[in-house]
């Protein structure tokens, strides 16, 4: 496992020095600089475009900006950013961090939830009336326009009807009279911290219930009961602490976006359960299972929805890789700066080193999934070990 | 389980729709960016891309004059009157620039010629580039404080009004108490430049009424009243041009006599106890917010496309307002290439140029056609008299006048262009020969890619199809933005292109850096000595009257050297709810947008 680790960490070095090095050289090739955006002003001569251009060290020679680079991505600094000077990539980036990770993790998780869910029901009852309608809905909303989608949900959801905020993550109006020192960004930290908890409890519960010699009702209790109760904790605190009501202008703010995303990407994770039932239910211990007479529920839940959860839980980690991008579209969509909108304004601007940081940010965390996935495959299905992949 | 989420969401829907709006007066302007720095030094800098810091920062601070909303006139802001003539003294030229007193930060200090000095010198100490360049230009010395309310400045010749009036003293003034200990401590670091960008701002010290809120980042940015700190200002503008402005410390004059009937009258409060500048980045949910009246006015840099103008126009309660933009779209050769730089050559291509056609039939009305380097919407510096191309020419009366241009500057055909006035036709020509008796080699048009400027590839097609008429070999050829501005710019590799111009201020030195055979932004090596003269005497001119002959005079000469062909400019469309608030004057050049909604002087009606 060690030997294992070690090799995977030294490939991921290596990957991520290739990254770097072909996003520099592809900045390089672009024609233009982001000193460009003076050329349209009348009152910037030549010679302040020049002085701007050495500030920036733009006229150093292109293999001492390329090692200025690296050292950047490998030392951690990133740089400082050219078209918002001098202020430090990392400072950029984390300020969008947190508005990225919690609406997108928590899309994401729903998403492939419901996708999971529905998935295996419809592979269950193949063929039937729930199948076909639910195989449709799940298609037309996952190949519909995107934007079109979010466009239509702002309207009808935002301006006609008037039950959730147009766009944002906030009300001006509450946060005008916030305590001092209390910002989104805080906010936003506190709730990744809260699932975060939320998280590690409820494995530790799992893992006590799984214990044999507790009964079949107790390991549901424990399972089942436990995360409600956390909940119910967790509402408590945040209510007496006074940043309940932040936090849930906040959640309100999401229910929009995430519904709108969970919409249309539930539908890929659905079919992809789908598939990978109706190879399951085929096999034999399935087969025996029925034989034997158990549940109809319990032998879809426990034998076949298990053995068919590996393709979908490998997507999922995969997918969560690059939930630090963001998505261009939906935070313009909803006027949600995170990241994405980051990386795409940083590469028009051709800022490089915001968007190589920002570029080797997002590379490093889908380069770790790639290993979760990896170790994943070997804790989940018995028959992988690490030393065969 | 169904009933717990039923219930759930009911809760969801009444918390959320519960308002939150107090009876505060609250200014709620639509922005579609966000802000990125509180340090004004930075957001002045070289590296702040981002318009809205202005559209944020600009009303917190002041500087010593100023442009006059909604003229574009030069006014004092801080200072008390006229700046003093300039005198000779010794090596250098100087003038005395007195001060309004009275006039506080919002911590409570005064303002005095300090601060002025302060950021004079700091801006020349420093270098400070980007928006600074042209505040501390190579001539300006130093500034020095006579006493508390009267500064002298230091020049090393007696500047123009250019470099003068709408450059050097425009700058924006920063609080000495507030800054001194920072630039101290930047004097001593290794990059003492990028120490004072890089400061974190967190008591913003500003000046006149309006101060610092609060700032969300991705959210919002508000900004308050502070009533006490108010100059209180009243500008009269008169129909014949005349500018009075009273205030605190101040009662001044200029551009016209007394008597004529008044045209704006506009207050400078704040009259808002706050501005909130929320962040839309999706310009269609920004227009929904409007229809709803979430925000009271909608500040978009793209601006409001025809369908989104037609749409809100339809809509009670909002008003959109059209103004002209200080800008222009223009297309140009590269003289430093044959024939390019033949005059009569440009002639002919602006003649067979029919802006009417392509703005009004072509792209109904998107635009709007124009042939000057000075739009007219910059009234007081626009030249009506001079000559425009082809201007009210039939289709064939613009090939019969291109083709005597060429005919009579050596251009010959194989098939020469048939015309036929009487019946309004021509046949096209073909072969066409240079003046040297080379055949005309294939040429391209640069223009940016329908998906980056739809009207500007539309125009190129057009112009493309007119040239081939009269026997041009061209192509337009639709090129991405950057790529052309690295051949214009960089490699010259260019016969001509498509591109445009924002000009910011109203008086035109532009026309010295596009077209002076030294301008900094004189792209096509164009050299025009007798243009070369007039624009140095303009760009030298002391008084207004005479810089404004001088410009005329310029516009003239550029209407017959043809530098640039000046094609059209875009409106721009201003939308607010007219239910909620009132703005003082909706005719303005570059758009209400252009003074950020003017904060200082809306109204809250309702």
């Amino acid at each position: 496992m060690g030997a294992f680790l070690l090799k995977r960490t030294l490939h991921i070095f290596l990957i991520l020095f290739l990254f770097v090095s072909l996003t520099y050289l592809l900045f390089q090739v672009t024609p233009g600089s982001v000193v460009d955006k003076f050329l349209g002003n009348p009152k910037m001569t030549p010679e302040i475009i020049a002085k701007i251009r050495a500030q920036f060290g733009l006229d150093d020679p292109w293999y001492v900006q390329y090692f200025r680079y690296l050292k950047n991505v490998f030392t951690g600094q990133l740089g400082i950013s050219y078209s918002q000077y001098p202020t430090p990539v990392w400072d950029i980036l984390k300020d969008r961090i947190p508005r990225t990770l919690v609406l997108f993790l928590s899309s994401r998780v729903i998403s492939f939830y419901l996708g999971f869910i529905l998935g295996k029901i419809i592979a269950w009852k193949r063929g039937s009336l729930i199948d076909t309608s639910t195989t449709a809905v799940g298609i037309t909303f996952w190949t519909m326009y995107y934007p079109l989608l979010a466009i239509v949900n702002i309207w009808l959801f935002g301006f006609l009807l008037g039950w959730f905020p147009i766009n944002g993550f906030t009300n001006p109006l509450l946060w005008l009279n916030a305590p001092e020192g209390l910002t989104v960004n805080l906010i936003f930290a506190y709730m990744i911290l809260t699932g975060f908890i939320f998280l590690i409890l409820w494995m530790i519960a799992w893992l006590i219930a799984k214990k044999p010699e507790l009964s079949g009702k107790t390991k549901k209790r424990i399972i089942y009961i436990s995360p409600l109760m956390v909940v119910i904790i967790a509402v408590l605190v945040w209510g007496f602490s006074g940043y309940g009501k932040y936090a849930w202008d906040i959640i309100y703010h999401m229910i929009l976006p995430i519904f709108t995303l969970a919409l249309i990407s539930f539908g890929g994770t659905m079919l992809l359960t789908r598939d990978s039932m109706m190879e399951t239910i085929q096999e034999d211990y399935v087969m025996a299972a029925r034989a034997k007479g158990l549940p109809p529920k319990l032998i879809r839940d426990k034998y076949a929805a298990r053995t068919a959860l590996l393709p979908v839980v490998t997507s999922l980690t995969l997918s969560l890789g690059f939930v630090l991008s963001g998505g261009v579209i939906t935070e313009s969509l909803f006027s949600w700066p995170g990241l994405g909108r980051t990386l795409l304004d940083a590469a028009l601007m051709q800022d490089v080193p915001l968007a190589i940081g920002a570029f080797a940010f997002t590379g490093v965390f889908v380069l770790i999934a790639h290993l979760v996935v990896d170790i994943l495959y070997a804790v989940l299905d018995p028959r992988i070990s690490i030393e065969t992949i | 389980m169904r009933k717990f989420f039923i219930v759930i969401l009911a809760v969801i829907l009444v918390f959320g729709m519960t308002s939150l709006a107090g009876a505060e007066k609250i200014f709620k302007v639509g922005i579609g960016e966000d802000p990125t720095t509180l340090n004004m030094w930075s957001a002045l800098g070289p590296g702040e891309s981002s318009m809205y810091n202005y559209v944020v920062l600009n009303d917190l601070y002041d500087s010593i004059y100023g442009i006059c909303y909604p003229s574009y006139n030069f006014v004092p802001r801080l200072a008390q009157g006229d700046p003093g003539e300039f005198v000779q003294e010794g090596e250098y030229y100087t003038s005395i620039v007195p001060l309004r007193k009275g006039i506080f930060w919002s911590d409570g200090n005064e303002f005095t010629a300090d601060d002025v000095v302060f950021t004079y010198q700091t801006m020349i100490d420093f270098d400070l580039l980007g928006n600074w360049s042209d505040k501390h230009p190579d001539v300006l010395v130093k500034v020095e404080k006579v006493d508390d309310y009267q500064v002298k400045y230091y020049l090393k010749d007696e500047p123009g009004l250019a470099e003068w009036n709408f450059g050097i003293l425009q700058a924006t003034i920063m609080p000495k108490a507030n800054w001194e200990g920072v630039v101290e401590e930047a004097v001593k670091q290794d990059n003492p430049t990028q120490y004072l960008y890089s400061h974190d701002v967190k008591d913003l010290v500003t000046i006149n009424g309006l101060d610092f809120g609060k700032w969300e980042k991705g959210a919002f940015f508000q900004t308050v009243a502070v009533k006490d700190f108010r100059t209180g200002d009243v500008t009269r503008i008169y129909e014949n041009g005349r500018h009075e402005i009273e205030g605190l410390d101040l009662n001044w004059s200029a551009y016209g006599e007394a008597g004529s009937e008044l045209k704006y009258e506009i207050a400078e409060g704040p009259f808002v106890d706050s501005a909130i500048y929320r962040l839309y980045s999706n310009q269609e949910a920004m227009i929904m917010a409007l229809k709803k009246g979430d925000i009271d006015y909608l500040l978009s840099a793209q601006g409001l496309t025809k369908g989104f103008r037609r749409e809100l126009e339809g809509t009670a309660g909002i008003e959109v307002v059209t103004n002209p933009s200080n800008g222009f779209r223009y297309m140009c050769f590269n003289r430093a290439r044959y024939p390019f730089n033949i005059m009569e050559f440009n002639q002919a291509v602006a003649t067979l140029i029919d802006r009417d056609y392509v703005m009004n039939q072509v792209l109904q009305g998107a635009g709007v056609p124009l042939a000057t380097a000075v739009p007219p919407g910059n009234s007081y510096w626009y030249n009506p008299e001079v000559k425009i191309w082809g201007e009210g020419l039939t289709r064939a009366q613009r090939v019969d006048e291109a083709v005597k241009l060429l005919a009579g500057a050596g251009f010959t055909w194989e098939v020469k262009p048939a015309v036929d006035l009487e019946n309004d036709t021509y046949n096209p020509g073909s072969g066409i020969v240079l003046p040297n008796g080379e055949k005309m080699q294939t040429f391209e048009i640069l223009t940016p890619p329908a998906g980056y400027d739809p009207m500007r590839a539309t125009w190129g097609l057009w112009i493309q199809l007119w040239l081939q008429d009269i026997g041009f070999p061209v192509i337009a050829r639709p090129t991405q933005f950057n790529v052309i501005l690295e051949k214009v710019n960089q490699s010259k590799d260019y016969d001509a292109y498509i591109l445009g111009w924002g000009l910011g201020g109203s008086y035109p030195d532009h026309l010295d850096a596009f077209f002076a055979s030294d301008g900094g932004h004189n792209r096509n090596d164009f050299k025009d000595p007798v243009f070369d003269t007039i624009i140095k005497s303009f760009m030298k001119a002391t008084e207004i009257e005479t810089a404004r002959e001088l410009a005329f005079e310029a516009q003239e000469r550029l209407a017959i050297t043809l530098p640039y062909i000046v094609l059209f400019s875009t409106p721009i469309y201003d939308a607010y709810r007219k239910d909620v608030i009132e703005f003082p004057a909706k005719e303005v050049l570059d758009g209400i947008q252009g003074f950020y909604g003017v904060p200082r002087s809306v109204q809250i009606i309702n």
